[in-house]
């Protein structure tokens, strides 16, 4: 077992050697450093916090922001071992084949290559993440003796299924910095230095390659890690202003040589109650407002587009989840004792739920992460985040709820309102899925994304950047699991270079 | 310990009585409002009074009328068109059929207030604004 060292510790001025340098001990960081345990790699995991918050340490995110309503641009992450699975939800589901596609109806859209690249890693990550069995959309067959799904006429939209990392004891769901700490401790090559803040990274005077990394702490301390290669993992936000403010040989920060670097951040848009359902019969299975377990399987339902509908209708991907039941005002009583009797169908049972969603946005290099002219406790460049979503998305969401609506009407099971029109009224009920994406896009071309599809910084030989970062159209899954089995992949074709 | 008491047939055909008459009065106040509902009058009554509650079809009506984006004439001569369309189409099928091929084709299908409904059932509810 290796104990983590404590980078306060480190004799000022030491020079540590080593083969790979993981920038952040997050979910990407720590699946990296276990994917390549069995192999002989000297590994060094570069982790800004301790095992626990640290409002100190956590201050280092701050920056101002500016456009929508969004979150504090330090609320969202966790800087400490395993990062923000400290606070996430556990929501896990791949993606599909069509958020890897380019869509002609959307800007910037697309992959440099197709969901079958990242397949062969989702049941791995599924472990990592401890998601139970790998089910998805095949649980229709698993959850029969809960209840039935809901009832809909052919057309765009169908029940799809999240999975739920699990709780383990009091622990929901996986947090990988407790989780996977001492799986960490018993790598011999692996070296875990904590409170460990990487302050620049420097290139060879020709740009080709970064040579080193300065790394120091908040009590004073510096040192430098001189990687062969260096994977930098540290969130959407921080990968943008790392490279961005490793200024000194590139004048505009790494791999920025074409003002990609931190253009297109992205999250999922969750407005709340963005519709209103009722159920001609009131009855609704457990797992559409629920979890449901079954062989190890922790599901719940929701409701997606097809992707043929999607492809029709040229729609942004969204998923819709059925919340809390709510009650009607007279007019929407109206409207439900109008339709339902109109059918013949008795609705003197019918129930109402609040229906809420995770909408994907379109990738928009206006939406976008700089560097300020205010300094963090350890001198570096604060960040600054201009949000932004168009009417478009929006108005694409409302477009399936409208035929999900039509759908449950053709099936003669209930009806939908829809809540918002207007931007204002979107905005209204913003909230979001603190699922930073999108400033290290992946590219095959430099000249639009900062990395290539080997996850490798365009002309920098020896740099690549891992995590949702790198994320050049988002889908509406929760990100984790995605991220972890690209980092998987990316831990094979490392593994290649090292052999 | 006291006797039982003594269930007579007269105490029996009272207490019949009242219980059906407890029934009707229950009966009464569900029943109430198909009794006293209104019924739809005026050109377009025999459409209207299709719809099971013409004054709730009414209020959907006007809250569609309030939003309809297109100047109220316009409005107005659609009306005109509507009825006799209408009122073919009831001759041939029936209104739930009629409602079950709107939901199946999505151009058939509009918005009231943000409730998404088939457009037979909107068109009627405009015609019951209009006859109440």
């Amino acid at each position: 077992m290796r104990a983590f060292i404590d980078a306060r510790t480190v004799p000022a001025g030491t020079t540590i050697d080593t083969d790979l340098a993981i920038i952040g001990g997050g979910p990407t960081g720590i699946s990296l450093a276990l994917a390549l345990a069995p192999y002989p790699i000297r590994v060094v995991l570069l982790e800004s916090g301790g095992m626990n918050f640290d409002a100190r340490t956590q201050d280092l995110y701050g920056g101002p922001k500016s456009g929508y309503p969004y979150l504090k641009l330090e609320a969202s992450r966790l800087r400490y071992l395993g990062g923000s699975t400290n606070h996430w939800g556990g929501w896990c589901r791949p993606l599909s084949e069509i958020d890897f596609e380019e869509r002609d109806w959307m800007p910037h859209s697309g992959w440099p290559f197709s969901r079958k690249e990242i397949e062969p890693y989702f049941k791995r990550a599924q472990s990592l993440v401890e998601a139970g069995p790998y089910v998805y959309d095949r649980a229709t067959k698993w959850t029969k003796s809960f209840g039935p799904e809901l009832k809909l006429g052919d057309g765009g939209v169908y029940t799809s299924w999240f999975q739920f990392s699990k709780t383990r004891d009091s622990v929901l769901p996986t947090h990988f910095g407790h989780r996977y700490a001492e799986d960490l401790k018993r790598i011999a090559h692996l070296s875990t230095y904590t409170h460990a803040n990487v302050t620049g990274m420097r290139l060879t005077p020709d740009a080709a390659k970064l040579d080193h990394l300065d790394v120091a702490t908040l009590s004073g301390n510096t040192f430098t890690i001189r990687p062969r290669i260096t994977v930098l993992a540290a969130g959407a936000m921080e990968n943008a202003r790392l490279l961005l403010a490793s200024n000194d040989v590139a004048k505009a920060g790494v791999g920025n040589g074409n003002d990609m670097v931190g253009r297109f951040f992205a999250d999922h848009a969750i407005p709340r109650d963005c519709a209103t359902m009722v159920l001609f019969d009131g009855k609704l299975a457990p797992f559409y407002q629920g979890n449901a377990t079954v062989h190890g399987a922790i599901l719940r339902a929701t409701l997606s587009p097809t992707e043929k509908y999607q492809r029709k209708k040229k729609l942004v991907a969204s998923l819709t989840t059925i919340e809390n039941e709510v009650k009607l005002d007279e007019l929407g009583q109206a409207a439900v004792a109008t339709t339902a009797s109109a059918l013949g169908i008795d609705a003197s049972a019918a129930k109402a739920f609040s229906v809420g969603c995770g909408l994907e946005l379109t990738p928009n290099p206006e939406r976008r992460v700089l560097l300020t002219d205010e300094r963090d406790a350890l001198g570096m460049p604060r960040l600054s985040l201009k949000m932004r979503a168009s009417d478009g998305d929006f108005m694409q969401y409302r477009q399936t709820m409208k035929e999900l609506g039509r759908q449950l009407l053709a099936a003669s099971t209930g009806m939908i309102r829809l809540n918002q029109k207007t931007h204002g009224d979107w905005l209204s009920v913003m909230d979001w899925g603190n699922h930073h994406m999108g400033t290290t896009r992946m590219s095959t071309d430099p000249k639009s994304g900062v990395v290539d599809a080997n996850s490798q910084v365009h002309n920098v030989g020896n740099l690549y950047i891992a995590g949702s970062s790198v994320f050049p159209t988002y889908g509406a899954s929760n990100p984790t699991m995605n991220l972890v089995a690209l980092t998987l992949r990316l831990a094979t074709h490392l593994r290649k270079i090292f052999a | 310990m006291s006797p039982p008491p003594k269930i007579t047939r007269r105490g029996m055909t009272i207490g019949g009585i009242v219980g059906i008459a407890a029934a009707i009065v229950a009966g009464g106040i569900f029943e109430a409002p198909r009794l006293f509902k209104r019924r739809a009058s005026g050109q377009y009554a025999d459409l209207v009074n299709h719809l099971d509650n013409p004054e709730q079809a009414a209020a959907l009506g006007r809250a569609f009328k309030e939003s309809f984006p297109g100047p109220g004439d316009t409005l107005s001569s659609l009306e005109d068109k509507l009825a006799p369309y209408l009122r073919s189409s009831l001759t041939k099928q029936t209104l739930p059929e009629l409602i079950a091929r709107d939901a199946a084709d999505p151009r058939l299908i509009g918005e009231v207030s943000g409730w998404v409904m088939p457009a037979t059932l909107i068109s009627l509810c405009v015609l019951a604004a209009e006859s109440l």
